[in-house]
């Protein structure tokens, strides 16, 4: 009798236990989670749950920062010579001056001097000067940092000088010798190792932020500064130094304004919780433990007409192509002036419409070329080939088997695995099928398949593209010319085109935005059209939800949110 | 006894140089190039000559057998190298997941141990009524969900399903929350113990389904055993030979699986903490593995071998407070 009553017990206590606890929880539990608001500084404190949702960043450092998730908390940080605007969420972006004043540039686009605003200020006070980039610049672009993007600092004069002195262990060279800081007339001197028109965009790009050369200069490790307490001059700064499980940014008192008007952070702090699974994460957002989250693969119908977050969404098409390539090298199947309405063929048979609803929910935008919307000099619909319209591909088709094309075998379409390729290759496999060429599937293991691709095993290869800054070239010179030729390069196809390069070089020097940007378009052309060497598929879209209570929450095209235009609604 | 436990610990060094061997040549065999990796590639290609100055950082431009070398003089001076991606020493990764991994094993374990047994023991002690049959199906269906289906569930039902209620009582579905503890182990507030619950209990979950099936099949067993009878013959309480003489010697084979359970333990913990976002060794070990981080995979991988060699050497010295008749280390006359 005693016994069952023990045990019994015992069995009872342990599995209450439980019930119990959560009973009780209500009162403080309800205070951690969504108690955001209530003890709220200035404008609100802020939880986001949607731009680490796979582990924490590897660096916020903006030397050493390579994912979107770091460049956010790194742009939140940092206010470079220059930025592109959006007002009110704009489509397309406006080159500004931030910190720059003002810039110039000689006769042959060889050499910009850029005039920085006097009076500006990191977050510990130290001011802003034309040395302040030099010293960023020489940080990030120095090859014992081996910084991930530090091949951007190959455009100015002195950065192939360094890294040959550095193989050879020569350390003679200390510097860029091409940048020169004079602080006294606040400007800042760059001379190019070859005609560059968008240098001025490019230093848009977080690796060529300030650094407080006076803190830098004291880092035992220069490769550890983002994880101690890093300064920067943007609206944001470090609320305390980065843990495993969260950033925390407060507002920088020192910051005067942004490139569309915004002249005070209206948040008083943002905590970016670090996930390590996307799922967990939304459940997180849904639960309401914070403001932000980012739309599961799979979750797409809750940002489409009647889902829950119609209008709180932020899918809106970002500075990313999602497009297969033809494979140009010699003893490529499809490659040749001969092969040419075969490319346009396939290009016109392929269905992207049914590809962007069966596989991604309709969560993209089928694109009409591979330059992306947000890119200044975007025209839409410049690909005559990225149409659906199978009656016009068979008889290109035809006419291309009447002059006596044919294929050796089955057309491999190649994929890197694990990422969901596999089902748009399926439905491209299908449409080539009407037109009655057979396919096959090759499927290549993600680590080395870009590897293998840029080496010359491309025939129809998949590729994806996220801009740097938002310039035409960016999308032009560095996917499809002879440069960019080779293994660990991006040119997968091995498109060679003089007469593209021609194109593309005279537009990189013409110091004519608007000339320039109709020169980009016409090497487009070349590339979409008249030797249709890519078949674009999709833009990349926002991926993001939020709460209703953020008023001006946006992900601008190349991804991030401009945190200091949000404010929290009371 | 002293010689014994000498043995064993000698006995620790072929393991953990086997394993980090093992994961040395598993890293170079797989496909790819780690640099490319620890660039940040992804989606695109990453320039020859980033990738040689990223190799001649962290060394591994020179031959396979040299950098192994090199790895093992490092880790003789307690230097376990620096991760890859994020350049932190490994030894603070090491330092700041290791107690949270400690934490959530501990309680896991306790769930384990306390609902395992006495589900296990009322079990047998009620055998074939209604209970002990919903408990054999419960423990089979527990067993065979996956952990990280019954993360999410729970996370739904008591996380996101309160919070769409609008009621003022949920259990958190993400993270460790305030981080305070009492000697090490136990939640220094009830906000603590609400971020611990939903981990313990579905990081036990599997465990605890088989320890209790195991105790209900060793307490059948020990009761036929003559020394019941005998007890029960001595006209001893039911409870005096339930706990004293039948659950005592059932427990011999089920000690030894809560301690082997607990380098298991590390295996569920990858998925629960990846879950749960706990930030523990599990995760991170997860983390390290899908980005190529060397440095952390292996620094990880030893204090899991340590911790798994410790405790399986400290069950079988449990033994013999269990069972008498064990004498460790003698050969059987």
């Amino acid at each position: 009798m005693g016994s069952k009553k023990v045990l019994g017990g015992v069995v009872a206590l342990v599995l209450s236990m439980g019930l119990v606890a959560s009973a009780c929880s209500s009162g403080d539990d309800g205070g951690s989670s969504s108690g955001t608001t209530a003890a709220a500084g200035a404008g609100g404190e802020v939880v986001d749950l949607a731009t680490f949702v796979a582990g924490p960043p590897d660096n916020i450092d903006p030397a050493l920062t390579t994912e979107l998730g770091g460049a956010q908390i790194t742009t939140a940080m940092f206010d470079g010579l220059t930025e592109f605007a959006y007002p009110d969420g704009a489509e397309k972006g406006e080159l500004k001056g931030l910190v720059a004043e003002s810039w110039e540039g000689n006769a042959d686009a060889t050499e910009w001097t850029f005039k920085v605003r006097d009076g500006l200020k990191f977050s510990n006070g130290d001011p802003v000067l034309p040395s302040s980039f030099k010293a960023g610049w020489d940080r990030a672009a120095n090859p014992e940092l081996a910084a991930g993007y530090g091949y951007l600092f190959d455009i100015v004069q002195g950065k192939a000088e360094w890294d040959e002195a550095a193989e050879k262990e020569d350390s003679s060279v200390t510097g860029l010798s091409g940048v020169t800081a004079n602080d006294e007339a606040m400007t800042l001197t760059v001379k190019l190792a070859k005609p560059y028109a968008d240098f001025p965009s490019v230093v848009s790009h977080i690796i060529f932020s300030p650094v407080p050369a006076k803190v830098v200069e004291g880092l035992k490790d220069q490769s550890d500064w983002d994880r101690g307490e890093m300064v920067g001059n943007g609206p944001f700064a470090l609320a305390a130094p980065r843990s495993e499980s969260e950033i925390v940014l407060v507002p920088n008192k020192n910051w005067t304004g942004d490139v569309v008007g915004t002249t005070k952070v209206s948040l008083g702090k943002i905590t970016f919780r670090v996930s390590k699974d996307e799922n967990a994460a939304f459940s997180s957002f849904q639960a309401g433990e914070g403001q932000t989250g980012a739309i599961p693969s799979g979750q797409y119908s809750l940002v489409q007409p009647g889902g829950a977050y119609e209008n709180t969404n932020t899918v809106k098409p970002q500075l990313g192509s999602y497009h297969f390539l033809f494979g140009m090298q010699e003893g490529s199947p499809v490659a040749g002036e001969k092969n040419l309405k075969l490319r346009q063929a396939i290009s016109l048979a392929v269905d992207r419409e049914q590809i962007n609803k069966a596989v991604y929910e309709g969560s993209r935008q089928t694109s009409t070329g591979v330059t992306p919307p947000g890119i200044p000099g975007f025209e839409k619909g410049l690909c005559k080939y990225c149409a659906f319209n199978l009656d016009e591909a068979k008889k290109l088709y035809a006419e291309w088997e009447a002059e006596g094309g044919s294929l050796p075998g089955p057309l491999k379409i190649q994929f890197n695995e694990g990422s969901g390729h596999e089902d748009v290759v399926a439905i491209m496999q299908a449409n080539l099928k009407e037109l009655g060429i057979e396919t096959e599937q090759d499927g290549r293991s993600d680590e080395t398949y870009f590897d293998e691709m840029s080496d010359g095993g491309c025939i129809l290869c998949r590729a994806g593209w996220f801009w740097d800054y938002p310039i035409y070239d960016n999308g032009m010179f560095d996917l499809f010319s002879k440069a960019a030729i080779g293994p660990g390069s991006n040119n997968l196809g091995q498109f060679s085109s003089d007469e593209f390069d021609g194109v593309v070089d005279t537009a990189r020097s013409n110091l004519d935005a608007a000339a320039r940007e109709q020169q980009f378009r016409s090497a487009e052309d070349i590339v979409l059209n008249q030797d249709t060497v890519v078949v674009p598929i999709n833009w990349y879209q926002g991926d993001q939800v939020f709460d209703a209570k953020l008023q001006n929450y946006r992900q601008e095209p190349l991804g991030w949110v401009r945190w200091e235009q949000v404010s929290l609604k009371k | 006894m002293g010689a014994y436990v000498t043995r064993r610990v000698l006995l620790l060094i072929p393991t953990v140089v086997g394993a980090v061997t093992l994961l040395f040549v598993l890293f170079f065999v797989m496909p790819g190039d780690p640099a490319q990796l620890i660039a940040g590639g992804g989606d695109r290609a990453v320039p020859e000559s980033v990738r040689d100055q990223i190799k001649a950082r962290y060394g591994l431009d020179r031959p396979i057998p040299e950098q192994y070398v090199a790895y093992w003089g490092r880790v003789a001076t307690g230097d376990l190298g620096e991760s890859f991606s994020s350049r932190e020493p490994v030894t603070e990764i090491i330092a700041r997941t290791a107690p949270a991994s400690a934490r959530l094993a501990f309680w896991a374990v306790v769930v384990e141990a306390l609902v395992g047994i006495s589900v296990g023991v009322y079990s047998a002690v009620r055998k074939y009524s209604f209970l002990d049959t919903f408990v054999t199906v419960g423990t089979a269906a527990m067993g065979a969900v996956p952990v990280f289906v019954l993360g999410y569930l729970l996370q739904q039902a008591f996380g996101v399903f309160p919070a769409t209620q609008g009621w003022s009582f949920r259990l958190p579905v993400q993270g460790i929350g305030p981080n305070e503890w009492v000697l090490g182990v136990f939640p220094a507030s009830f906000e603590q113990f609400t971020y611990l619950l939903l981990p313990a209990v579905v990081l036990a979950s599997v465990s605890t389904a088989v320890v209790a099936r195991m105790t209900r099949a060793t307490m059948l067993e020990v009761e036929k055993a003559d020394f019941l009878r005998t007890a029960r013959a001595k006209g001893l309480r039911r409870r005096t030979v339930v706990v004293r003489h039948g659950v005592r010697n059932a427990l011999i084979p089920v000690v030894t699986l809560i301690g082997v359970d607990i380098g298991a333990l590390v295996g569920s913990a990858i998925l629960t903490e990846t879950v749960f976002n706990w930030p523990g060794m599990g995760s991170k070990l997860a983390e390290a593995t899908a980005g190529r981080d060397l440095p952390v995979m292996l620094g990880l991988t030893l204090v899991i071998i340590l911790v798994y060699a410790v405790t399986s050497l400290l069950v079988d010295l449990s033994y013999s407070w269990f069972d008498p008749r064990v004498r460790l280390g003698e050969e059987p006359a």
